[in-house]
């Protein structure tokens, strides 16, 4: 009996093994069995590492675009700074949680679809045309092969898609625009009055105690930052143009190759008679104006002058008086219509009436030049040119992929890739985080000199697109570390940092001293008398306008509670470096919505619109993080 | 078994065993095989359906974002009758839903709402649309129905934008203490990133209790 239930599960057990065996491979192929390299994890999301190399690439990426956008100015102490390397690290988790579940819930990026994103990429093209070479340089220069680009562009895809789908089909009820513009609109009648450091300042005495503590305390404020000097190779299309001359018979083919491409413009000369008649006119006027200009039209065209015409009946004074002519009229001076006009006429044919927003036009054509070949010699100039450039481009993308890997499999030298290419080395002017001249200029370029691998002197830097056209590369010459100014340097500063500082307290005391009066009951005149304060005239205020007072008075103002009737709400506002100021407020008047204008109520549904789809989004997000398990391993960082 | 076997033994053995287990083994091969193509051509079968959803909605955004209504509403329709079961159905309920409402057809936009609270299985997309049809019933001047919609346990990260609606909503019914705790609490649990907070604080001093010092 053993035997029999042990021969039936034999069997039974040898055929599930096979089929096991079978969907195994099935699923999984062959990359799981070579995983297994040590690497380091900054972060884990629900299980999923992110790489120590992945952070840094995102990392190194953000700086570079925050010193992009920001052209340079942003301090090189932000973009070191715990929080952002922190915020950079959100920005992955947030990324891979909504990748993950973008791909869960069904979202796809078809092939075609993925064509199409690539090829309407401006950087892949070349004369507004998608480039393979461009596209290969660009995926190489970025160290991407085309399989991960394109992984990638998938899976923004969906998730943008994700995102459009909430912005576009948010909407506003009217009701919440009412009540948006009730509160925007909103003004509030108020007194208030500020107390200056300044009053305080000619009786502040300072310790020399004082003032060493506060140098020794702020050292890093008191720094001349950190430079560096570079020396660098640059690969430009300018460059490699300047240096190339065509010869004469190549400037010939060319132009017989591309004759039609060097021409001189079709010109015109045209005249006009104007009837004016505003565009907000009644209909009466403007129908005598258009009948006016009918009978001029019918009268040029039955042979009369029309320059004579011009002279007696248009009402454009200025070419009135030259018989109407406009002399030449090249495209994109004249409104639309005028224009239309214009190009569509014969020589020496009269137009109807044309209608702008100056009235009706009657137009002569007077004299059409017709677009002409140049010849050689008119041409010869722009053939050189043009041959440069082109030249100069061929060489770029030929020489740009020689370049990068010069400069990266020879880390030690700049000298290899600039024998090789006939490249001169430069050297750079001092320059510390925030940039300074010449190439430092260039927001990346100085990013890419302060990467670690190129301060400690070891190695080239990765190459820098400094635009489509120019590639850089550089090593460090000269590190001058940041030094402590001396103290009779900065003793001013300090100071008058310190008396400030002090005369605000003292500002902020005597506030507070006011408030506590105020809120006992007495009136704000007698209480700012006593005080030696003067108080401003009582006004009506609104949130928008400025009206000459403090921002963050008026703000204050605007978040204080409704007073109950009859009665006036105190608020003290810290005002930092400007004091301390009390606002009394004395009655709320909400806006009247049906007497915004259109422009603001279209801003305001406009305003809620975008924020409430771009909301869902992150919520949508947010969602997805709340219910993660999110690890950072902080010391990572 | 016997220790010591010989060389005809085996064979024999082997054969035998293969005589009793021919059928079990190509039996396990065959439904092996057919699982996995099988397998294959089902989530080929769905890829291909996602993928074409996609399309419709590339299709359906495009058309909306250069005006062409009419093409945008087609491609919405062709989403919900066809892809129900991806995800773009939802979004295509949502942006027909807008279409709607700006058409002026309140009724038809409640109907492609409530499809989405119904049918997705997209927990955020269900929430953006209980809360877009609260919306739209406190237009209507139902404010009831709407408050009924936001009483639900879970609001899930969409609590902030519940909590406004309920602060709205009280106030109409002149329940300002009530109304600025719902503000309160919506400036609290806005999502990360969000720039909504000046709104919401104004809506919250407005609610303010008077210090009447």
């Amino acid at each position: 009996m053993f035997t029999a239930i042990r021969d039936k599960a034999q069997k039974w057990l040898v055929w599930a093994i096979v089929g096991l065996i079978c969907v195994t491979f099935a699923l999984w192929g062959v990359q799981s069995y070579f995983q297994g390299l040590t690497k380091i994890v900054v972060a884990e999301v629900d299980g999923e590492d992110i790489s120590d190399q992945e952070y840094r690439a995102a990392l190194e990426e953000q700086r570079a675009l925050v010193q992009q956008l920001s052209g340079g100015k942003v301090p090189a102490d932000y973009v070191n700074s715990e929080a952002f390397r922190r915020q950079v690290l959100e920005t992955i988790i947030d990324r891979v949680l909504l990748i993950r579940n973008v791909s869960d819930q069904g979202h796809r990026t078809s092939d075609k679809q993925l064509t199409d994103l690539i090829q309407s990429r401006s950087e892949f093209q070349r004369d507004g045309r998608f480039d393979a070479t461009r596209y290969d340089l660009a995926l190489r220069n970025a160290r991407l092969s085309p399989l991960e680009f394109e992984a990638r562009l998938r899976q923004q895809n969906a998730v943008d898609q994700v995102q459009r789908g909430y912005l576009e089909s948010a909407f506003v009820t009217n009701r919440e625009v009412e009540r948006a513009l009730v509160l925007q609109m909103q003004e509030r009648e108020m007194a208030y009055l500020q107390i200056k450091p300044e009053k305080f300042l000619p009786e502040i005495v300072l310790s020399e105690s004082a003032i060493e503590e506060h140098y020794r305390t702020n050292d890093a404020r008191f720094r001349v930052p950190e430079k560096l000097r570079v020396e660098y190779i640059q690969l430009s299309i300018v460059d490699l143009a300047r240096k190339i001359e065509p010869t004469e018979d190549e400037l010939r083919t060319r132009y017989e190759n591309n004759v039609d491409q060097y021409t001189l413009p079709e010109q015109r000369h045209a005249s006009h008679i104007l009837i004016t008649a505003a565009q907000d006119a009644d209909a009466a006027v403007r129908e005598t104006a258009l009948e006016k200009a009918k009978t001029l039209a019918a009268q040029a065209r039955a042979g009369a002058d029309f320059a004579a015409l011009a002279k007696e009946h248009s009402g454009d004074i200025g070419s009135a008086a030259q018989g109407g002519d406009l002399g030449l009229i090249a495209r994109g001076v004249m409104v639309p219509p005028f224009e239309d006009a214009v190009f569509s006429l014969a020589e020496g044919v009269v137009s109807d009436p044309v209608e702008t927003q100056f009235g009706f036009h009657v137009i002569k054509l007077t004299k059409l030049v017709p677009q002409k070949q140049k010849s050689f010699e008119q041409a010869r100039e722009q053939l050189a040119a043009d041959l440069k450039q082109e030249r100069g481009e061929e060489l770029f993308f030929d020489q740009a992929e020689k370049f990068g890997n010069l400069v990266y499999e020879q880390p030690n030298s700049l000298q290899p890739a600039a024998e090789e290419l006939g490249l001169e080395i430069k050297q750079s002017d001092w320059f510390s985080r925030d940039g300074g001249p010449g190439i430092a200029a260039t927001p990346s370029v100085v990013t890419a000199a302060f990467a670690e691998q190129v301060l400690s002197g070891e190695e080239n830097s990765e190459v820098i697109e400094v635009d489509a056209g120019s590639y850089v590369a550089l090593r460090l010459l000269e590190r001058k570390p940041s030094e402590l100014r001396p103290l009779a340097e900065v003793r001013e500063q300090i100071e008058q940092e310190l008396k400030v500082d002090a005369a605000r307290k003292q500002a902020v005391e005597l506030g507070e001293k006011m408030l506590a009066s105020l809120r006992s009951g007495e009136a704000l005149s007698t209480v700012a008398a006593r005080h030696g304060v003067s108080v401003s005239a009582t006004q009506k205020v609104s949130r928008q306008a400025a009206q000459g007072i403090d921002a963050r008075i008026v703000d204050a103002l605007f978040r204080a509670a409704r007073p109950a009737a009859g009665a006036t709400v105190y608020t003290g506002i810290d005002l930092a470096a400007d004091g301390f100021a009390i606002a009394a407020l004395s009655a709320v008047v909400d806006g009247d919505p049906a007497k915004a204008e259109t422009s603001l109520v279209q801003q305001t549904r406009n305003t809620l619109l975008s924020r409430r789809g771009y909301d869902d989004f992150l919520s949508y997000r947010q969602g997805l993080r709340d219910s993660a398990e999110i690890v950072i391993h902080e010391d990572q960082l | 078994m016997e220790p010591y076997v010989t060389e005809d033994e085996d064979v024999r053995k082997l054969k035998e065993w293969w005589q009793e287990n021919r059928g079990s083994l190509i039996f396990g091969i065959v439904l092996g095989v057919t699982v996995v193509v099988g397998y294959n051509l089902w989530t080929g079968h769905i890829e291909q359906r996602a993928n074409q959803a996609s399309e419709f909605f590339d299709q359906m955004s495009q058309a909306y974002e250069e005006g062409r209504i009419d093409a945008a509403r087609d491609a919405g329709n062709q989403l919900l009758e066809g892809y129900a079961a991806t995800p773009y159905a939802a979004k295509a309920g949502l942006l027909l839903a807008r279409l709607q409402f700006a058409a002026g057809d309140l009724g038809a936009a409640q109907t492609h709402l409530q499809w989405v609270i119904d049918n997705s299985k997209d927990t955020a997309a269900r929430h953006s649309a209980r809360l877009r049809l609260a919306r739209l019933l406190s237009q209507q001047g139902d404010a009831e129905a709407a408050l009924g919609l936001t009483q639900i346990d879970d609001m899930g990260a969409f609590t902030s934008q519940y909590q406004e609606l309920r602060g709205d909503l009280l106030l109409t019914k002149g329940e300002t203490a009530a109304a600025h705790e719902a503000y309160r609490h919506a400036i609290e649990t806005l999502p990360a990133g969000s720039r909504y907070a000046s709104i919401l604080q104004m809506k919250l001093d407005d609610t303010g209790e008077a210090k009447s010092e």
